[in-house]
């Protein structure tokens, strides 16, 4: 802008600094970098209550799915359990194949699709666990599998682009 | 390589001083079983070709090789890894044309009153559901609650044992309920499963 370009100051003169403006406007927040994506710190839990804890929803159907993922947060929540993340796995794509019956070719038959949710849960207590699995076990919807177990470093890493380049050069470095 | 002194010489030096008469002047006699060359002692065969390449230009180009790998690898750790990205979350785009609006049909006064109570019955249902689950729940806690009581009166040891946390509860895994059950001697056709899922990388 010609104003903030101008050098000529005149800070002597009455008219200095007299195209000001900014200063009245509202402050606006600074603008977010993208935050890394960084682990979170993994608990061990203590003798009576357990850790981390990612209940794990994989079904061929999206929307069964997604809605039981959303019943089993909102359940959480109405316990009071905390509920560290609730995030969704990449898609896994099968195509089956089967063999015609007068024929050596595959023929295919379907594209399937593997979906998972995950809901991250902290601080269950022993008492609690058996209710809770009872409760979610007794709705569970059709084709649905569970499963329930700890947290740990690998099933982030899962979740993040492979790396061959990075992984290339550190076999050669060592 | 130096001629070793007479005891450590071996026997088989006997035999070649034996020998030594058929062989030509002209070869140099090899001075011990030690020197494996026929050359004298330091000398090496001349060479027509180009110098030996000194050792220390290979030691910089390996150093500065290891830096400039040094530098790619902190370059790439410095980024930041990125999650894959999730296909369920992204519409395709043929979704987004305008040409796949429809319009629908107009509902007619009894249409719309139907659906209104029809909507009603289902929260109640909904929400006798809700209120019997919560009933469930409250009764599990108690009773457990009760029955913890009742242990840690008849014996304290039990009652702690009781309280502590199960290592073979987790990892846990059932499988959803079906419609049907699996037909008895049902055989499928032969055929393969192939995973075509998309692999990104940084």
């Amino acid at each position: 802008d010609a104003l903030l370009a101008s050098h000529r100051s005149y800070r002597s003169r009455p008219t200095h600094g007299i195209g000001r403006f900014k200063y009245l406007l509202p402050k606006e927040a600074p603008k977010r970098r993208k935050e890394k994506v960084q682990m979170k710190e993994i608990s061990a839990g203590t003798e009576y209550q357990y850790g981390d804890i990612n209940i794990q929803m994989t079904s061929y159907d999206l929307c069964l799915v997604e809605h039981f993922a959303q019943y089993v947060h909102r359940l959480c929540n109405r316990l009071s359990i905390r509920v560290n993340e609730s995030y969704a796995m990449p898609t896994k794509t099968n195509e089956v194949l089967f063999l015609e019956e007068r024929g050596s070719k595959m023929q295919l038959d379907a594209v399937l699709t593997t979906h998972q949710r995950v809901v991250q849960i902290r601080g269950l207590s022993s008492t609690f666990a058996p209710i809770l699995l009872e409760i979610i076990q007794s709705s569970q919807p059709e084709g649905v599998h569970l499963l329930m177990k700890q947290h740990t470093e690998a099933d982030f890493k899962s979740r993040l682009k492979a790396r061959p380049e990075l992984e290339e050069l550190l076999a050669e470095m060592s | 390589a130096e001629p070793r002194t007479p005891e450590s010489v071996p026997p088989a030096l006997c035999c070649f001083s034996s020998c030594s008469s058929w062989l030509p002047q002209r070869v140099p006699l090899r001075g011990s079983h030690w020197q494996s060359s026929l050359l004298g002692f330091r000398t090496s065969l001349p060479v027509r070709a180009q110098p030996k390449k000194k050792k220390k230009v290979d030691v910089k180009k390996e150093q500065a090789q290891k830096e400039r790998m040094k530098k790619k690898l902190k370059k790439l750790e410095r980024a930041a890894p990125e999650l894959i990205p999730i296909e369920d979350f992204i519409t395709p785009l043929k979704y987004t044309e305008s040409s796949r609006s429809r319009s629908l049909p107009d509902l007619s006064p009894e249409e719309s009153e139907r659906r209104v109570l029809l909507l009603k019955k289902w929260c109640v249902f909904k929400q006798k559901q809700d209120e019997a689950e919560k009933k469930a729940i409250k009764a599990l806690v108690e009773s457990q609650q009760e029955a913890l009581k009742e242990l840690q009166l008849e014996s304290e040891e039990l009652y702690q044992a009781a309280i502590l946390r199960d290592e073979g509860l987790f990892p846990f895994e059932r499988e959803g309920p079906t419609y049907t059950p699996p037909l008895p001697g049902y055989d499928p056709p032969e055929g393969k499963c192939v995973d075509i899922t998309k692999v990104y990388t940084q």
